[in-house]
């Protein structure tokens, strides 16, 4: 009885090995090419309409609203931007970020984290920005950009009052599966936000 | 054999038509030209439109311009995302200005601002997106149009600041 129960013993020990082995070779592979991982944690809400953004985020312009930043390549020029956002919306540490005082891991880590994992960093052009304490163009009510929901992507391609999109579409799924709203909807598809009805 | 090469003329063209779907999907998707939700719903709140008159404001300034026409076309091009810029206002509006902005400037792009922070950040803004902006003033405002009065954090970091400050606190602007 001892004897068979070490024969069997011993017929997986070879694969345990190996598992052991290549397990954390492959998850160090994983993380060496791709380098990334999402993690989908954190996630608020997605509020609808006025009072539900204030619910969820705070009042326009309030401190959390640009208290996480990240820094975003414009593949047409090179250049890297910074943008900074709610801290409801990212900011959390990863395996492969810093922690910067945020509650989720979002946008950064997830959305672009997507981007980035997908090869689409090429379409994201010449302008990115999100926290601007302003009211909508050619209105007096405030941008979802007052509370650090919102990113304007390529928008020198993608201007306003533009009716289709020529180069976000590539990677406006990603956002939209992470809870955002893409303004090709009203003819800004250079603006995604973190909200409907609004 | 035909019949082979029949699903495979099919396959091919499928795959071909399945790509394209993918290529062209999101493009030329008319929505409304019209805007945001927001605009069209009468339940959501709207900035005061504060001309803070006899404040000392301070106002981050785009250009200024002999006409209206020039100054509106002028800032049709200067681009801020989908969020407000400059305002155009009258130079007369605020004590101080036109002699900040020349003998020609009747009408400048402007935006007012009550503190220096908040007027130091539409300005970073302003020239990242690569629009020319300077901070000047302290100007007093004699209560012209809408400047963009308002949009800025309050000091406590709840929200907008939406009142005037102190006169001490306005003298310390400069």
């Amino acid at each position: 009885m001892r004897r068979r129960v070490g024969r069997v013993g011993g017929r997986f020990v070879p694969l345990g090995v190996v598992v052991m082995v290549a397990l954390p070779v492959l998850t160090g592979w994983h993380y060496a090419t791709q380098g990334w991982r999402d993690h989908h944690t954190g996630y608020p809400p997605v509020p609808s309409g006025y009072t539900a953004i204030v619910n969820t985020f705070g009042q326009p312009c309030n401190a959390n609203a640009h208290a996480v930043w990240m820094s975003v390549r414009l593949a047409d020029t090179g250049l890297y931007k910074t943008v900074w956002f709610h801290k409801k919306l990212g900011g959390m540490a990863t395996e492969m970020l810093s922690g910067k005082g945020g509650s989720s891991t979002n946008l950064d880590n997830d959305v672009f984290g997507h981007i980035k994992n997908n090869h689409l960093t090429q379409y994201v052009k010449t302008d990115v920005g999100s926290y601007a304490c302003r009211a909508m163009r050619s209105g007096s009510a405030w941008s979802t950009h007052a509370w650090g929901i919102a990113i304007d992507v390529s928008w020198l391609y993608e201007p306003n009052n533009q009716c289709y999109s020529t180069t976000n579409y590539n990677f406006a799924p990603i956002f939209q599966s992470h809870g955002w709203t893409w303004g090709l909807a009203w003819c800004d598809p250079m603006h995604f936000q973190y909200a409907t009805n609004y | 054999m035909r019949r082979i090469i029949a699903i495979g003329i099919g396959l091919l063209l499928g795959a071909v038509l399945g790509v394209t779907v993918l290529a062209t999907s999101g493009r030329g998707e008319a929505g409304s030209p019209a805007g945001p939700p927001a605009l069209f719903d009468p339940s959501v709140p709207q900035i005061p439109a504060d001309n803070g008159v006899g404040e000392r404001l301070l106002l981050v300034v785009g250009g200024a311009f002999s006409t209206q026409a020039q100054a509106d076309a002028a800032n049709d091009e200067m681009s801020f995302g989908d969020i407000q810029g400059y305002y155009v206002v009258p130079a007369d509006a605020f004590l101080g200005l036109r002699q900040v902005v020349g003998g020609d400037g009747n009408f400048v792009l402007a935006s007012a601002f009550r503190t220096r922070d908040g007027a130091q950040e539409f300005a970073s803004l302003a020239i990242s997106a690569s629009v020319p902006a300077r901070i000047v003033g302290p100007v007093v405002s004699l209560g012209g149009p809408y400047a963009g009065l308002g949009q800025e954090s309050d000091p406590s970091g709840q929200g907008p600041l939406l009142h005037a400050l102190s006169p001490e606190e306005q003298a310390a602007l400069g």
